[in-house]
C-alpha cells in the first residue's frame, strides 16, 4: 500500500444522463430545468419540480444490462439507480475477475436508504410484506449492491442527511489507506420519496421553478435523485493491474457545527476546508476550483460563501466556485457522490460547468462560470463541499492525475 | 510512534423486561416472538426520545469517564452512530403523509426526521465540533460506528469519539424484525449503547483509567472465516493471543461462532450487539484479551482485539 488513492472507475445516473460520458457531455453547458416526476403527484405541494430518474429508463437500462431479471421487482426498486452506477464504475474500473471484486468492499450514502415506506404501506394494507424481507433496511441498497457484485470487502451504509456521501468517502478512504482491502465501490444513491419532497416544502426551502445558486434572487432548493458510485484503489495495485487512474482522492474533512438543526453555520464548514487542506498538505492556494455544496436556498449559500471567505483569505487565494444544483437538482444523500464526479470531470477538462440559472450572481470576490457556457481554471486540485442538516459539514480535495482529458 | 486507542467508559441502556409503557402490540398475537422495548425517555421540544436518550447517556458517560460535560465542547471530540433501523421517525413521516397529506408533515418534524438527528442534536446539546456522522447500515453497524471512531483518532481527527450504537424498533422496524424472525427465535431488544474512545496519550494527560486498549480491528467476509476465527484474531491483535475470550454478537441466521468457555451470552439487540459484546467483556474480571465484534450473514462483520488492564493501564503509563 502506498496510501494514494485513486479513482479507477466512475458510474453516473441523473434525470438527463444515464453513464459519464453522457452525463459531461449534458452538463457541462449547463444542464437543463427541473420538471415534474413521473413516479409520484406533486401538484399538492407548494413546489412541485425536481430531477427524477424515470422508473421506465431506469428499467430499460438494467434490462439493457441484464441486471433486472436477476432481481426481485422490490431489490429493483430500492438500488435501480445504485445498480446502473455501479455496473458502470466497476466496468471501468475492470473489476470483471471474481476475485478482484471479492477482495472489494462496498460504502454507500443515503437519504432515506430502502423500502421502508413500500413495506409500511404493505403492512398498513394487510399484506405481510414478505416482498420487502430484504430491502426495506435503510442500508438495503448497499447490500443489494454488494450481493450483485459480488463484493465481499469492508462494508458499510451512511445516512447522514446531505452529507451522508463525504462521510462514505471518508470511511472507504480509510480502509484502503489501513490495508483492510486495496479497493473499494463507493458512492450514493437515492430514489426520490415523497416524504422528503414534503418535508423540504414544509420548510419552504424549495423553489418552485428552477435552482439558481449564489443568484441574487434565489430562493430555494429542487430536488433531485439518481446515483454515482466510484472505484477507489490503491493506487499501487491499480498500477500493478494496469487500471487508468482518473484522480486521487487526497482528503476528506469532517466537522460539526453544533450550532444549530436546519441552519449552517460558517464556522463548521470552514473547520471542515482546513481540515481536508491540513491533511492534504495543501495550501489555499493550490485549490483551484471548488465545487460548493451550493443549494440555492438564501441561508445556505451565504453561509458558505461566508466560510469561504474565511478559508481562502488571502489575495493569492481565489479559487473558480460554483454549484451544479441547478443543473442536477440537490440528490441529498447522494449530492456528495455527483459533486465528487463533477469535481473529478472539471479536474479532467479544466473547467467547470456553465451556471446556466445563476444570471444574475451575488457579487463575491470568487470568480464563477456564467450562465452561457463552462468556466475554464488552470490548476492540480479541486474541492467538493457538503453541508447536511444538523450541522454536518465535510470536504472532499482530488487532485488531477497525469495525461487528461476523459 | 503511532499513538494507542483506548476505552475510558461505557454506557448502556438495554431493554431487559417489558416496560408497563410499552403497549401489548409489542408482542406478537402468538406470543412466539417478542421485541423488549425501552421505557419512555423524557424529552423536550428539541429532542426526540432517541436523541434524548443519548443526549442523557452521553453525560453518563462523561461522568464515568471523570469528564464534565463542557470537556466535550469543540473540534477534539467526535461523535458517530450505528443502527440498524437508524430513527423510527423516519418512517412515521411517510406514514403521516399518507394519512394526512402534506399538511401532515411540519418543518421541525421533518428536520427531527433524519437518521443523523440524534447525533446532530447531541451535539449541539453538548457543543461537539468534532466530526459527526450517522451509520444506518448491516447488523454490525455498531462495529462500523466504532472503526469510524477509531479511523478518526488514529487519523489525528480529534482526541476522543463518543461511538453509539442504537435501535429504535417502532412502527415499521418493528414490524420488520418480526417478519424477520425465525420461529423460535429469541426476544430482540431495543438498546442504546456508548463507549468512549480516547488517543492514549490524551488518556494517560488526564489521568484517566483505561478500561481497555483496542489493539486493532479486523473486517470478517459474509459466510467466511467464522468457523475459524483465528486468522481474525491474528489481524485484529496483529498476532495470535496466547488465550483470548471471543464474544461475537450474530443474528439468528449467521453461523455461530465460537465461545469462550464462562463468556457471557449475549441478546439479540441487533446492530447494537456488536458493543454490547464489547461492553460484557469489559464486564468480565481480570486482565486478558477479548476478541468482540458483529457479524451479519450478508454483508459480514468487524471484530475488535480489546487487551483489558493492567496490560492496557501500564502500556498506557509507560
Amino acid at each position: 500500500m502506498t496510501g494514494s488513492v485513486v479513482i479507477t472507475g466512475i458510474g453516473v445516473v441523473v434525470r438527463d444522463a444515464m453513464g459519464l460520458d453522457a452525463f459531461a457531455d449534458w452538463l457541462m453547458p449547463g444542464g437543463a430545468l427541473p420538471d415534474r416526476p413521473e413516479h409520484f403527484d406533486t401538484s399538492a405541494f407548494r413546489a412541485g419540480n425536481a430531477y427524477a430518474v424515470s422508473p421506465d429508463r431506469c428499467a430499460t437500462a438494467l434490462a439493457r444490462l441484464g441486471l433486472a431479471g436477476l432481481l426481485p421487482e422490490s431489490d429493483r426498486d430500492c438500488a435501480a439507480h445504485g445498480l446502473l452506477a455501479a455496473a458502470e464504475a466497476l466496468a471501468m474500473a475492470g473489476l470483471d475477475d471474481a476475485a478482484l471484486r471479492a477482495a472489494c468492499g462496498c460504502v454507500m450514502a443515503t437519504t432515506s436508504g430502502g423500502m421502508m415506506d413500500r413495506f409500511a404501506d404493505a403492512i398498513c394494507a394487510g399484506d405481510d410484506g414478505a416482498d420487502y424481507r430484504l430491502t426495506a433496511p435503510p442500508g438495503a441498497t448497499a447490500e443489494v449492491l454488494a450481493r450483485q457484485f459480488g463484493l465481499q470487502g469492508p462494508f458499510a451504509s451512511f445516512s447522514s442527511a446531505c452529507a451522508s456521501s463525504p462521510a462514505a468517502f471518508s470511511y472507504a478512504l480509510s480502509r484502503v489507506r489501513r490495508g483492510d482491502t486495496p479497493l473499494m465501490l463507493v458512492g450514493g444513491s437515492d430514489r426520490m420519496r415523497a416524504a422528503d419532497f414534503a418535508g423540504f416544502n414544509a420548510l419552504r426551502a424549495m423553489d418552485r421553478d428552477s435552482c439558481r445558486p449564489f443568484d441574487q434572487t434565489r430562493r430555494g432548493m429542487v430536488i433531485g435523485d439518481g446515483a454515482a458510485m466510484l472505484v477507489i484503489e490503491d493506487e499501487a495495485h491499480a498500477l500493478a493491474r494496469g487500471a487508468r487512474p482518473l484522480a486521487r482522492l487526497r482528503e476528506v474533512g469532517l466537522a460539526l457545527d453544533a450550532h444549530h438543526i436546519t441552519h449552517p453555520s460558517p464556522d463548521g464548514l470552514a473547520r471542515a476546508m482546513r481540515q481536508a487542506l491540513h491533511r492534504a498538505g495543501l495550501a489555499p492556494d493550490q485549490i483551484a476550483y471548488v465545487n460548493c455544496h451550493g443549494t440555492g436556498t438564501p441561508v445556505n449559500d451565504k453561509t458558505e460563501v461566508e466560510a469561504l471567505a474565511a478559508v481562502f483569505a488571502d489575495e493569492s487565494a481565489r479559487p473558480l466556485i460554483s454549484s451544479t444544483k441547478g443543473a442536477t437538482g440537490h440528490l441529498l444523500g447522494s449530492a456528495g457522490a455527483i459533486e465528487a464526479v463533477i469535481t473529478i470531470l472539471a479536474l479532467r477538462l479544466g473547467c467547470a460547468p456553465a451556471m446556466a440559472t445563476t444570471a444574475a450572481p451575488e457579487p463575491t470576490r470568487f470568480p464563477m462560470p456564467g450562465p452561457d457556457g463552462p468556466a475554464p481554471f488552470a490548476g492540480t486540485f479541486a474541492m467538493s463541499n457538503s453541508l447536511g442538516f444538523g450541522g454536518i459539514n465535510s470536504s472532499l480535495i482530488f487532485e488531477a492525475c497525469a495525461g487528461d482529458a476523459r | 510512534m503511532s499513538d494507542s486507542i483506548v476505552i475510558t467508559a461505557t454506557a448502556l441502556a438495554l431493554a431487559e423486561q417489558p416496560a408497563p409503557s410499552v403497549p401489548a402490540g409489542g408482542k406478537t398475537a402468538s406470543g412466539a416472538f417478542s421485541i423488549l422495548r425501552l421505557p419512555e425517555e423524557p424529552a423536550d421540544r428539541r429532542h426526540t426520545q432517541l436523541s434524548s436518550r443519548l443526549s442523557r447517556l452521553i453525560g453518563e458517560l462523561a461522568s464515568r469517564a471523570g469528564l464534565l460535560p463542557a470537556d466535550l465542547a469543540g473540534p477534539a471530540t467526535g461523535l458517530v452512530s450505528g443502527s440498524r433501523y437508524g430513527c423510527s421517525l423516519v418512517a412515521d413521516m411517510h406514514r403521516r403523509l399518507r394519512e394526512l397529506g402534506p399538511r401532515g408533515i411540519d418543518a421541525v418534524g421533518f428536520a427531527q426526521a433524519t437518521h443523523n438527528f440524534p447525533v446532530s442534536a447531541c451535539a449541539i446539546d453538548y457543543g461537539i465540533q468534532g466530526p459527526g456522522i450517522a451509520l444506518v447500515s448491516s447488523h454490525a453497524a455498531g462495529m462500523e460506528a466504532l472503526t469510524c471512531g477509531r479511523d478518526w483518532l488514529l487519523e489525528g481527527r480529534c482526541d476522543r469519539v463518543i461511538v453509539a450504537a442504537f435501535e429504535d424498533l417502532e412502527g415499521p422496524a418493528a414490524a420488520h424484525v418480526e417478519l424477520l424472525a425465525a420461529p423460535g427465535a429469541p426476544p430482540v431488544h431495543e438498546a442504546m449503547a456508548l463507549v468512549l474512545l480516547e488517543r492514549g496519550s490524551t488518556a494517560r494527560a488526564r489521568r484517566a483509567t483505561v478500561l481497555a486498549e483496542i489493539a486493532g480491528t479486523a473486517m470478517m467476509r459474509p459466510g467466511a472465516e467464522t468457523g475459524d476465527l483465528r486468522a481474525v484474531a491474528q489481524r485484529a491483535f496483529g498476532h495470535l493471543p496466547a488465550s483470548m475470550g471471543i464474544l461475537l454478537a450474530a443474528p439468528e441466521s449467521a453461523s455461530p461462532p465460537e465461545t469462550a468457555d464462562g463468556a457471557p451470552m449475549l441478546v439479540d439487540c441487533l446492530a447494537v450487539g456488536g458493543l454490547l459484546a464489547l461492553i460484557r467483556a469489559l464486564d468480565q474480571p481480570g486482565p486478558g484479551d477479548w476478541l468482540v465484534g458483529a457479524l451479519d450473514p450478508r454483508t459480514g462483520g468487524i471484530a475488535a482485539g480489546l487487551r483489558c488492564p493492567p496490560t492496557a493501564c501500564s502500556e498506557v503509563a509507560a
